[in-house]
């Protein structure tokens, strides 16, 4: 076999992906004017690269500065959903609730980590990839005839990792997975 | 507040003509928008959770000939609509310099395909979980006598809701924007795993997580090669790990399964989207087969080559696999 592919410039571009079934229909929604697709306008306070030194985690919500500051609200958009939800996807691996921590998966953190993706990777390609690389990790640990809850846990926290990255990347608040 | 930014109507938005003046941009997204009846709020609305949009998933639609469209369905409370039958009726609604009032166009039956590895039953329209079904409506045998813009109503009698109806619009060209049914196949020198100075993850994006080529049957033929032995193709352009869709992995795997079971009637070659994701450059061969002239590119593909290098079918976006297995039965075995 020969192999006579091009060396000359390969066009830098990016392939618009055809929206499919539930990703286009989520951001039809939004357009639509549903709350559901929407996500929030990054708050000034909750901005990493203004806040470099305030938290022992850049990543994770600032706990309250002094007595008298009013605790800030819990992130409620389909992002910080959607990663509480992975948070719970953890919880029912360790319990050995494999069915139902895929179920959730599916239902609560598929699509928006597909929105997530192609939200970031108008800003840093190397979040997108590291995220959905990922996303991909604990789809196939999914797919297994067997699953490995130990293996899937590790898998699932690394999502967890990169979506907090990738909504870092994003300005956008992360909730806390509950203790 | 700030709305996700990709536009919700640009599967469907690939120009027939470059430029689509935004009256007409935002006259879509409105169509696209309103649902029941037409964009008419009926007397009696429905639950909430039933009201139903529809999205056009199938692209590069043309003038003449028969094809597939495929429509998904979700309600406002971001559940699905799967199984069973729903009804497709095609308007006319003309082009961006000559908006017309709608004429009335074909009609079809669309029937529930699951994306691959998912649920496939239930009896008829129902809402549904993604975990208990995914998938969306196709129509086959479509054919558009104009170019310019068409309305689809989907019709839907769905469990314990009702007649629920859906507007959306497509696109359709004077002539296909990527290689269709009835073309001669490029003969495009594809990666494969023979290929020399390239990453393997430019082969198959798997290979960045997985460490190895899962399917290495499907990275062992350059279309070229094929078309040039005078054997049949079967051509999946994907990429299972970057894409922001949900369907490009399971499209992979459906390939392969294909590829065990009627190795002896076609070639079957995985054709990875990137070739280097983190810069966005694109594989070469997918270039030459999917960028549209507007310079889109849309995924996944799948193709089918005869024997004699004509493409005989391709499906977008996602597809039946039994529908994909019949048309290679139709295939004579080959030998050797």
């Amino acid at each position: 076999m020969t192999e006579t592919r091009s060396h000359g410039t390969i066009p830098r571009m990016r392939p618009r992906l055809t929206h499919l079934v539930g990703i286009a229909l989520c951001l039809a929604l939004a357009a639509c004017g549903s709350d559901d697709a929407v996500v929030s306008e990054p708050s000034a306070t909750a901005s990493v690269s203004q806040t470099p030194s305030a938290s022992p985690s850049e990543t994770e919500p600032s706990p309250a500065s002094s007595p008298s500051a009013e605790p800030e609200p819990e992130p409620t958009g389909p992002e910080a959903r959607a990663l509480l939800a992975l948070c719970t996807v953890e919880t029912d691996l360790a319990r050995g609730d494999v069915e139902r921590a895929e179920a959730t998966f599916e239902n609560d953190v598929h699509e928006t980590l597909h929105e997530i993706a192609h939200e970031v990777e108008e800003v840093d390609l190397e979040v997108a990839a590291g995220l959905l690389r990922a996303k991909y990790d604990v789809e196939l640990g999914f797919a297994q005839p067997t699953i490995r809850t130990g293996p899937q846990r590790r898998a699932v926290a690394a999502l967890i990792d990169a979506i907090r990255e990738a909504m870092a990347t994003l300005d956008l608040d992360q909730p806390a997975c509950a203790a | 507040m700030r709305r996700l930014t990709h536009p919700p109507t640009s599967a469907m938005m690939v120009p027939v003509r470059r430029l689509a003046p935004l009256v007409l941009v935002l006259t879509l997204l409105a169509a696209a928008c309103g649902s029941d009846e037409g964009g008419e709020t009926p007397a009696s609305s429905p639950p909430p959770r039933a009201q139903v949009q529809a999205i056009v998933a199938s692209v590069d639609h043309y003038v003449g000939a028969p094809q597939r469209v495929a429509v998904g369905l979700v309600t406002n409370e971001n559940e699905l609509v799967s199984f069973g039958s729903v009804d497709f009726a095609f308007t006319y609604i003309g082009t961006a310099e000559e908006p017309t009032e709608p004429q009335p166009g074909p009609s079809a039956a669309a029937d529930f395909v699951a994306t691959y590895g998912t649920e496939a039953g239930g009896q008829g329209p129902a809402i549904t979980l993604p975990s208990e079904g995914r998938g969306g409506y196709e129509a086959r045998g479509v054919v558009f006598d104009r170019a310019g813009f068409w309305q689809v109503m989907v019709t839907a009698e769905i469990d314990g809701v009702g007649t629920q109806q859906a507007l959306a619009t497509l696109a359709v060209g004077e002539e296909p924007g990527i290689p269709a049914p009835g073309d001669p196949a490029l003969e495009t020198e594809n990666l494969t795993l023979d290929s020399k100075g390239v990453p393997e993850a430019a082969v198959d994006s798997r290979f960045v997580t997985d460490g190895e080529i899962p399917d290495p049957e499907l990275h062992g033929w350059t279309i070229a090669r094929a078309i040039a032995d005078g054997r049949p193709a079967l051509v999946v352009f994907a990429t299972p790990v970057f894409c922001v869709s949900q369907f490009c992995g399971p499209v992979t795997d459906m390939v392969q399964d294909l590829s065990s079971r009627y190795e002896d009637r076609a070639a079957f070659i995985h054709v990875e989207i990137w070739e280097d994701y983190e810069t966005q450059t694109v594989n070469q061969a997918a270039l030459d087969w999917l960028q549209q002239p507007s310079g889109e590119v849309t995924e996944p593909w799948l193709y089918l080559i005869g024997a004699d290098g004509t493409i005989l079918d391709r499906w977008s976006t996602l597809w039946s696999e039994e529908e994909v297995a019949a048309e290679l039965e139709e295939l004579p075995p080959m030998a050797g």
